[in-house]
């Protein structure tokens, strides 16, 4: 299969009035062609840094370290004029919140617009035909009047079709998706997901989903990538990580989640703790401090991720058969 | 059966929406005539999506927002008869746990000033030993340390945070918690810890919980009862695992379908979403029924006639449908 992105020890840094913080330390990973990639991690993890860092996207005061390439060039290195060229054309970028994202006093035709006349030079009129072509991909009802609606005349779950209608805009090779139905009530949630699905499989895009739901990436991804305290600490299929969790962190977050079809057991499993302060990380394995398997070693080195003949790849200095 | 703590009677809250200066304003009906009854030492829990007046009901019960109609009673006495001083008074037995758990604090109180705040108003007697003791023994229940009394809301991490707000609500002894989506804005393996201290402290201080809440399963997993609302009316009221097992609103039944199950092949079975289409607008919600428009077995008889709450389980469930089984 042939990779669309690969990204080699992808690391950003911040400089903050409390010192450099590491928010992403060696992230490695590639995806392929139509291939759904789940990170999934907690707040302060560094897996919406480590997305921002591929687009270039990074506040001020952050900088990347690393290659990311996509389409055989490295993004990171790449002039701005370049970078906006790549963008534009071949990734498309889904947020969070559909309103903040969108211009409240454009009507979604000029935002739709907007890009295929600046990036494709196309003309207003094929821009506009083109805008309501992909807003019925997205299924959003009666899209040749809708398109002059502004973004508060839609509701959550629409302005988030809108969104994923903009990213589709210009035929892109790679969607990056940042918790894009956690805004979205349970009911919606579920069309959306449908709804990306079915992108996937029409147009083989490839996607990065992040996202803190374990349930959503069971039901989308093929590969999933676990980050703690900025570093990976896991990376495997859907299968080997639901089935076969081989690191004390991917097992505790499992465990800790609430299921639906699980009728109320007495007590949820916790993970002790609290997350990581990223100013002050432990000097060995981030997850060392929580984790119930730690060994003396764990305190002092930090673990590197080294892939295993399954094709599993696991920061842990305790092998997978000794953990508890 | 044991009595209600917390019941409430044809609770309505209607917002008047102003329409412009010659128009009449509008009728919001964020909660639309719900009644029911708490235990004691039970725990109710409240699903529905966002505007369905999950949130509202608990300010109506807490008398934010008293109800436009109807009637609050907890153990018995009636909120809407009570003049200031007793409405005070009885406050003190209910206590809430909100969303946010940095926003509900005060950035300028260290915890341990916050966590004494409601014994200053429902205690004034107390000395300020005694409030001290109670303060540190609030901490102990919660799981927070002693020595962490004197810091501040921004030196703690979100759980941390809940954790007082826990505190703070508990310091009072109260008999009924309300707690509205306390563990919403938590992360998964803190989320556990919380819903772990709350079942604890329902056990140990026999305390009577609603708990409001979008995540069906954290609801599944801490409720006795369960009750869904849509549009500010109850859809479906039953006990946890008849609810669960067996739901008879196409509503409740559509809502738990819809909840990702974190199982690969269980999420590979799902076709198709179970529901089309968004919220109508509360402010001109649809005739008859209210989710006819969403329904997948809606009839015409689905908008002429609004169904109401009829018995079922054996009598232990109520379901608003006209064609439920």
């Amino acid at each position: 299969m042939e990779n669309i992105l690969q990204v080699h020890n992808l690391s950003v840094r911040f400089k903050t009035q409390d010192g450099e913080v590491e928010a992403v330390s060696g992230v490695n990973f590639s995806l392929a062609k139509g291939e759904t990639l789940g990170i999934v991690g907690e707040s302060g993890s560094g897996k919406s840094q480590t997305v921002l860092a591929i687009m270039g996207l990074l506040a001020g005061n952050g900088q990347a370290s690393g290659k990311v390439v996509f389409q055989g060039r490295d993004l990171l290195s790449m002039p701005a004029k370049q970078l906006n060229q790549v963008r534009g054309a071949s990734i498309g970028m889904i947020f969070q919140d559909p309103m903040t994202s969108l211009n409240p006093y454009m009507r979604i035709s000029e935002q739709l617009t907007e890009s295929l006349i600046l990036h494709r030079g196309m003309s207003k009129r094929d821009a506009l035909a083109r805008a309501i072509e992909v807003l019925d991909a997205v299924h959003i009802p009666d899209a040749r009047s809708r398109v002059h609606y502004y973004p508060h005349e839609f509701s959550g779950g629409m302005r988030q079709r809108v969104m994923i209608a903009m990213a589709l805009l210009c035929r892109p090779e790679l969607i990056i998706a940042d918790e894009p139905t956690t805004a979205l009530d349970v009911t919606v949630q579920a069309q959306i997901l449908n709804l990306l699905k079915e992108l996937r499989d029409d147009f083989g895009v490839g996607i990065v989903l992040i996202t803190h739901d374990l349930g959503v990436v069971a039901g989308l991804c093929d590969h999933v990538m676990v980050m703690y305290g900025g570093q990976v600490m896991e990376y495997a299929t859907l299968d080997q990580i639901f089935s076969q969790a081989s690191h004390p962190y991917t097992r505790g977050l499992l465990r800790s989640v609430p299921r639906l079809d699980d009728a109320g057991a007495s007590a949820l499993q916790t993970i002790p703790g609290n997350p990581p302060d990223l100013v002050h990380l432990p000097p060995g394995c981030p997850f060392e401090p929580r984790c119930s398997d730690r060994i003396e070693r764990c305190g002092k080195e930090r673990p590197l991720l080294q892939f295993g003949h399954d094709g599993v790849a696991r920061a842990c200095h305790v092998l997978p058969e000794e953990l508890a | 059966m044991t009595k209600a703590l917390l019941k409430l009677q044809d609770v309505h809250v209607h917002f008047p929406i102003p329409q412009g200066l010659f128009k009449p304003p509008a009728m919001l009906k964020a909660v639309d005539g719900v009644s029911l009854e708490v235990e004691a030492g039970t725990t109710l829990g409240v699903v529905g999506e966002s505007g369905c007046g999950k949130s509202t009901l608990a300010r109506a019960i807490l008398g934010i927002h008293p109800p436009t109609h109807g009637e609050v009673y907890l153990d018995g006495q009636a909120l809407g008869e009570l003049d200031k001083p007793a409405m005070r008074a009885l406050r003190k037995r209910m206590q809430i746990v909100f969303q946010d758990p940095l926003a509900s604090l005060n950035p300028r109180m260290t915890i341990g000033e916050a966590i004494a705040e409601p014994l200053r108003v429902f205690f004034p007697e107390l000395s300020q030993a005694d409030r001290k003791r109670k303060v540190q023994s609030a901490l102990d229940l919660v799981g927070l340390l002693k020595n962490q009394i004197n810091r501040y809301p921004h030196e703690f991490s979100g759980g941390q945070c809940q954790r007082v707000g826990i505190a703070r609500a508990l310091v009072v002894e109260p008999d009924l918690l309300l707690c509205d989506e306390p563990v919403s804005a938590l992360d998964v393996s803190i989320q556990a810890q919380i819903v772990n201290l709350l079942m604890d402290l329902k056990q140990e201080m026999g305390l009577t919980m609603v708990f409001i809440a979008h995540d069906l399963s954290v609801v599944r997993h801490i409720s006795d009862r369960v009750m869904v609302m849509y549009l500010g009316k109850v859809a479906e009221q039953a006990d946890r695992d008849n609810l669960y097992n067996a739901p008879s609103h196409p509503y409740t039944q559509a809502l738990i379908q819809s909840v990702p199950v974190p199982d690969p092949a269980v999420e590979r079975a799902k076709v198709a979403a179970p529901l089309s289409g968004d919220l109508p607008s509360p402010l001109n919600p649809p005739s008859g029924c209210t989710f006819r428009t969403r329904c997948p077995i809606a009839a015409p008889r689905c908008a002429e006639e609004v169904p109401k709450l009829r018995p079922q389980h054996d009598g232990t469930g109520l379901v608003a449908c006209h064609f439920a089984q």
